[in-house]
Order: structure tokens, then C-alpha cells, then sequence
């Protein structure tokens, strides 16, 4: 057991997190303190979060198989696509064009993680609605966030991500599925490393690119683990919890990065303790199996 | 007018010969005609009887024990023939939601992303493609394996444990089958470091009945 739980912390945390640390500092140049440098920076982001996430997912999970037979291998394309469009998205493009193809990956992630049972027993005019509804909230998470951290640089949206994320990782551990708990680790480690990278340098954003592979990749694991999961309102409110870092935003007395951080964290505290009032009323004494 | 006669009689030996090779054909054809309705006679097409029959699977666990589980919902069509061993075909669908272990929690668990992932891949589905007889009562079956969404070959062996025509049941036949397959073959790898074995041992016994009884 103790060799599986140093393996979990080498390739779910420490791999994800040197990755994320090595492409944000390759990417940002701590070194240089030419602000006109700070631009050469934004495609680290995507790339950081990307490739920490998706050796932690072979390491954990093995290589996907193709064409994709289960979620986590949606799970794995998504995270190489949200790294394309995350690369595509540090290049200055016009608004629709970005807007687009965010939409095409928010719409595609919805559809796949819409469960085969499911597809199978309802209509295409419920299945539309489902997969435009869930699209947009994605798209709505991201773009918002997006806004946000295109006027916050520094470690708080990444931050904020990382603990909201390992927050939910308990509830994912809790409700379905370790593997989903150790996915959701992965991808916490590899935002943590990004935030690491953004303390020592104020200059990082998360904008352009980096949310390109977080908000997806977070939002199909919730949705995901939602497959299984009956509490109706906790996979929104994880799903919205980002959004809280709005409120900080508004107040000017909240404005610490701890402040924000907590705000962001909070949401997914009360989703994690709604999941364990479920299971608490569900649990018949049963032993550890 | 003696080459004319020499063709008369060259076409009427013709004849005389297509005829007594036609002669010795027909029985021939009628018998294969007869056999083939008896081969159909002897081909019965039996439906799985869930009520008597099981699908258990074990797994070590931790390395210390053996832990079993069984699928309480599945259905299947066997198609035997009394004659020919190679036109035997079998299809064996499982439910993934219906594993029971004994345990709710560990049930709900087998049921998620982790293992069976039953809300993507809800049925287990086994389809024989070939069949030849291997000794008495037993058969080795080339097959297809569908399971969390892989579709494997696979090669088992079959027993036949009995063929009976019962007074109340009609006819019934039993087949029986263990073997052993390896789960990350089919992408399922969580817990593979030691909490539970890759080697997954499925024990089936199948009772079949004719027309549904």
C-alpha cells in the first residue's frame, strides 16, 4: 500500500506539478523584467496545464484506448484538444473566431459526457437541449473566468482552481469514482504549479489559454462523475463555484488573494458536505469493503 | 447416309450415358435433400433460462482472498446442432448494472467509472464464432468478448453437462464454462497495484430451454 501511495504522489502530484512548474517558467521568464517579455508567455498556460495533466492521466490511467471506449478516454482527448485551443487562444485572434471554436470544444465535451444509457433512452429534441444547456454553462464558466483573470494576474485564479479543484476531487472520491479523485488531483497539481509560477512572478495570467484546458477538463469531470452521483445540486455548484471569485471582484475588501481563494473554495466545501449528508443517509452500516 | 447413322448413334449413346448419370445422381440428391431436413430437424434454437443458470466472477483481493460476485440480470441464445458440433452458436448478453457482491457501496462502485462504467457500456456481451468439438461433451469456443466497451477475441472451453427432452420442461441444455481474463486488457485498470487482481476468473452454467420455457 505504501508503494501505491508513493507512486500516486510521484505521477498524480509531483510529475503534474514540475511539468506545470517548468513550462510557466520557460514560458514567463522570471528573469527578464521587460514587461514588453511578459507577452512571449501566454501559451505556457496551456501547455503547463495540458502536458502536466495528461502524463499524470497516462501514468494513473494508462493510455486511452482508441477510438474511445469509456469516459476517462474522452477525459484524455479533451485535455488535447482544450491544449490546442489553449495554444490557438495565446495567438491573438479575432473574438468570434475564439468564440467559435470554444464553442465547438464546450458543445463536444457536453455531448460526450451525455452517457451512452442515457443517449439511448431519450429523445434527440431532450439530448439537444441537454447538450446546449450543459455547453453553455461551461462556456459561460469559462468566458466569465476568463474576464476575470484578464484583469487579476498573479496565483489567485490559479490558485483558487487548484484548492477548488482538490476540494472536488474529495467529493469525486466520495461519490463514484478514485479514479476521477486521482484525475482531479492530476489536473490540481498541474494548476498548483502554474500558481507557484504566478507567486513569484505578478506578471503571469491565467487569460488566454490556460482556462482553455482547466474549465473543460474540470467541468467533464463533473460531469462525469455526475453519471453516477444523485445529489441533483452538488455538480452545479462545483460547476459554479469558480464563479465566486466574481464576488471578490465587487468587494474591495476581499480583494487579498486568500480572501479570493476562500470565496472560490466555499461553494465546493458545501457541494462536498451536501454529497456526505447523501451518503450518510444512504449508509447501511456497512463495513470497509 | 452412313455418317448420318454413325451421328445417330453417337447422340443416342450420348443420351443413354446422360441418362444413366442422372439416374445415379437423383438418389443422391433426394438423399442429401432428405438429410438436410433431418439436420434441421436436429438444430434447436434454446433461449438462456436466467432462473437456472449464473454468471459469478472472482477476483483476489489485496492478494489474500477470493472475493466473488454474480450478475443477476442477463439473457442469451444458443443455437445447437444434434449433428454438426462447428454450427453450435452462442450469444450471451450481461446488464453491468446488475453486479452484486454483496456489498451496495462496493456494488455502486463497480458500477462507476472505475470499473464496469455502466452508464457508457451497459451490457457485457459474449458471441461465439466458431465452434469445433474438443472430447466428450466439450467444446472449444472462438469467440468475441465485449466488456467496458472493448471487444476482445477470447477462446473457452465449454462443457456440455446435459441435453434432455424433461416431460413438464421440454427440451433443456446445460453448458457450463470457467475462464480467466485479464481486465486491463479491456482498459479496466483502477486498483490494479494490489487491491484487486487483473486476472478475473467467470464461471457460467447456463440452463437453456426450447421456445421461451
Amino acid at each position: 500500500m505504501e508503494e501505491f501511495i508513493q507512486k500516486q504522489l510521484v505521477w498524480a502530484v509531483a510529475m503534474p506539478l514540475g511539468i506545470a512548474i517548468v513550462c510557466m517558467v520557460i514560458a514567463w521568464r522570471p528573469w527578464q523584467r521587460d514587461k514588453r517579455e511578459s507577452v512571449r508567455g501566454w501559451w505556457g498556460g496551456p501547455l503547463a496545464i495540458g502536458l502536466g495533466y495528461l502524463v499524470g492521466h497516462v501514468a494513473i490511467n494508462k493510455w486511452p484506448s482508441l477510438p474511445p471506449s469509456s469516459g476517462d478516454d474522452y477525459l484524455f482527448l479533451f485535455a488535447v484538444a482544450g491544449t490546442v485551443v489553449g495554444v490557438l487562444e495565446s495567438i491573438r485572434m479575432p473574438v468570434w473566431i475564439r468564440w467559435s471554436i470554444r464553442l465547438v470544444l464546450c458543445t463536444t465535451v457536453s455531448w460526450f459526457m451525455l452517457s451512452k444509457g442515457y443517449k439511448s433512452g431519450h429523445t434527440a429534441g431532450i439530448l439537444a437541449a441537454w447538450t446546449a444547456g450543459q455547453a453553455l454553462a461551461i462556456f459561460l464558466v469559462w468566458t466569465l473566468l476568463e474576464r476575470l483573470a484578464e484583469r487579476r494576474t498573479g496565483p489567485s485564479v490559479p490558485l483558487a482552481l487548484s484548492l477548488l479543484i482538490a476540494v472536488a476531487s474529495v467529493y469525486f472520491l466520495r461519490g463514484s469514482s478514485g479514479k476521477l479523485a486521482q484525475l482531479a488531483g492530476v489536473l490540481s497539481a498541474s494548476l498548483g504549479g502554474a500558481a507557484l509560477v504566478a507567486m513569484s512572478v505578478p506578471r503571469v495570467s491565467s487569460a488566454r489559454g490556460l482556462l482553455a484546458v482547466a474549465i473543460p477538463l474540470y467541468c467533464a469531470l463533473i460531469l462525469y462523475s455526475w453519471q453516477y452521483d444523485k445529489p441533483f445540486g452538488t455538480p452545479i455548484l462545483l460547476a459554479a463555484a469558480p464563479l465566486a471569485l466574481w464576488i471578490a471582484e465587487w468587494r474591495e475588501s476581499l480583494t487579498a488573494v486568500v480572501g479570493r481563494v476562500l470565496l472560490a473554495v466555499v461553494p465546493a466545501l458545501f457541494a462536498l458536505t451536501l454529497l456526505l449528508w447523501f451518503l450518510l443517509d444512504q449508509a447501511s452500516g456497512e463495513s470497509l469493503y | 447416309m452412313g455418317k448420318l447413322m454413325t451421328r445417330i448413334g453417337c447422340a443416342a449413346l450420348l443420351s443413354v450415358s446422360a441418362l444413366t448419370v442422372a439416374g445415379m445422381a437423383l438418389p443422391r440428391a433426394a438423399a442429401n435433400v432428405a438429410a438436410s431436413s433431418t439436420r434441421q430437424a436436429n438444430v434447436d434454437t434454446f433461449k438462456i433460462d436466467p432462473a437456472h443458470s449464473s454468471v459469478v466472477f472472482k477476483v483476489k483481493h489485496m492478494g489474500v482472498s477470493y472475493v466473488y460476485g454474480r450478475f443477476n440480470e442477463f439473457s442469451g441464445e444458443v443455437v445447437w446442432d444434434g449433428e454438426d458440433p462447428t454450427k453450435h452458436s452462442i450469444k450471451a448478453e450481461v446488464k453491468a448494472t446488475s453486479v452484486d457482491t454483496n456489498s451496495n457501496g462496493r456494488d455502486n462502485h463497480l458500477r462507476g467509472p472505475d470499473f464496469f462504467d455502466s452508464a457508457n457500456s451497459p451490457t457485457i456481451v459474449f458471441e461465439s464464432t466458431g465452434v469445433k468439438e474438443s472430447g466428450s461433451d466439450k467444446y472449444e469456443v472462438e469467440g468475441k468478448l465485449t466488456l467496458h466497451g472493448v471487444t476482445k477475441p477470447i477462446n473457452v472451453t465449454i462443457e456440455k453437462v446435459g441435453l434432455a427432452d424433461l416431460p413438464r420442461m421440454g427440451k433443456r441444455l446445460g453448458l457450463a464454462c470457467e475462464f480467466t481474463v485479464k481486465r486491463s486488457e479491456f482498459g479496466m485498470t483502477y486498483g490494479i497495484d494490489g487491491a484487486v487482481s487483473d486476472e478475473v476468473t467467470i464461471l457460467l452454467a447456463f440452463e437453456c430451454g426450447v421456445g421461451g420455457r
